[in-house]
């Protein structure tokens, strides 16, 4: 199934970021450090997520085939969090743009329908 | 292994709410047979009572679940009630001395116990109560704000329809299930007016 470990979520990041050739243009632990932002961030919004885990996990780039704690079907928002907050880093005007996507797709995901 | 009619009910409770967890549905079912339970005196178990003379209070518990009132004591003739309260939710206590030794049933309102989880519950209870479940289920999740399913309008149908059903499983258990039980008991001609 897709979207399983850290590194299915940095693989499909990469991916929608255009960033899949090396040298990368965001390094690995940029998404590892977005991944954690949008499970703190998914536990404030959907604490329904985390339901009986009382400390939200965290990842790190020495276990990148660690499994990501996140029911089936909010994979993609999470996915959609990362990407948004790995671009939010990049000081490119055009790049805000695409982070205010992401983030806003990550939101309609989690508390619409959309 | 949970029973084929709560596998239905799962399945259709997450076609009705898109994007619910079962973690959560499952929480809400708990909830609302807690609530169901407790108001219909749906699930009845009856415990035997060894009474003894001089001795005016028990300690009961039921097999399975908790406690939630008392509907009554049989005494030696079981359709009889003798004199009982509870003091406290788990001892019985008889207004006057047994006077004998023998076994008693205490008839007792149970509801799930939340350490037990919903396996605990007899099968018999989502069978025939399976639409009262999945409106009150369908009605708390629509409650719960900013979630895919968050709707107002619908859960106060879905509300509406699982008090319905509350007062009409409350109703049909205090004539114990007897189609038109009350006329039996009180013979029309005795009636001094209508309802009207």
């Amino acid at each position: 199934m897709a979207l399983e470990t850290v590194a299915d979520y940095i693989t499909e990041a990469r991916r929608l970021l255009q960033d899949t050739r090396a040298p990368y243009r965001f390094p690995d632990t940029d998404f590892i450090a977005a991944l954690n932002n949008g499970v703190m961030e998914t536990r404030r919004t959907r604490p329904d997520l985390f339901l009986r885990v009382p400390t939200p996990p965290t990842y790190s780039s020495v276990a990148t085939n660690a499994v990501v704690a996140c029911d089936v079907q909010y994979r993609l928002a999470l996915l959609y969090f990362t990407c948004a907050n790995v671009q939010l880093a990049d000081d490119e005007t055009e790049q805000d743009a695409r982070s205010a996507a992401f983030d806003a797709m990550y939101r309609a995901k989690l508390i619409t329908l959309g | 292994m949970a029973c084929q009619c709560f596998v239905d009910i799962m399945d259709y409770l997450r076609l009705n709410l898109p994007g619910a967890l079962d973690g959560v549905l499952e929480m809400e079912i708990s909830n609302t047979l807690d609530e169901f339970l407790s108001k219909t005196n749906a699930w009845v178990e009856r415990l035997p009572v060894r009474v003894r003379p001089g001795k005016y209070d028990y300690i009961i518990k039921p097999a399975s679940g908790l406690m939630v009132r008392l509907l009554g004591v049989g005494g030696a003739d079981p359709d009889i009630w003798v004199p009982a309260a509870m003091h406290g939710l788990d001892t019985l206590s008889f207004r006057d001395d047994p006077g004998v030794t023998e076994t008693w049933t205490a008839h007792v309102v149970v509801k799930q116990s939340p350490n037990a989880g919903l396996e605990s519950i007899p099968e018999w209870i989502y069978e025939n109560h399976r639409l009262a479940v999945q409106h009150g289920v369908i009605g708390r999740m629509m409650t719960q704000n900013a979630k895919p399913y968050s709707n107002e309008r619908l859960a106060i149908y879905h509300m509406r329809k699982f008090l319905a059903l509350t007062a009409q499983v409350r109703a049909e258990r205090a004539q114990q299930y007897l189609y038109r039980g009350q006329v039996w008991n009180y013979p029309q001609n005795f009636a001094r007016g209508t309802q009207r």
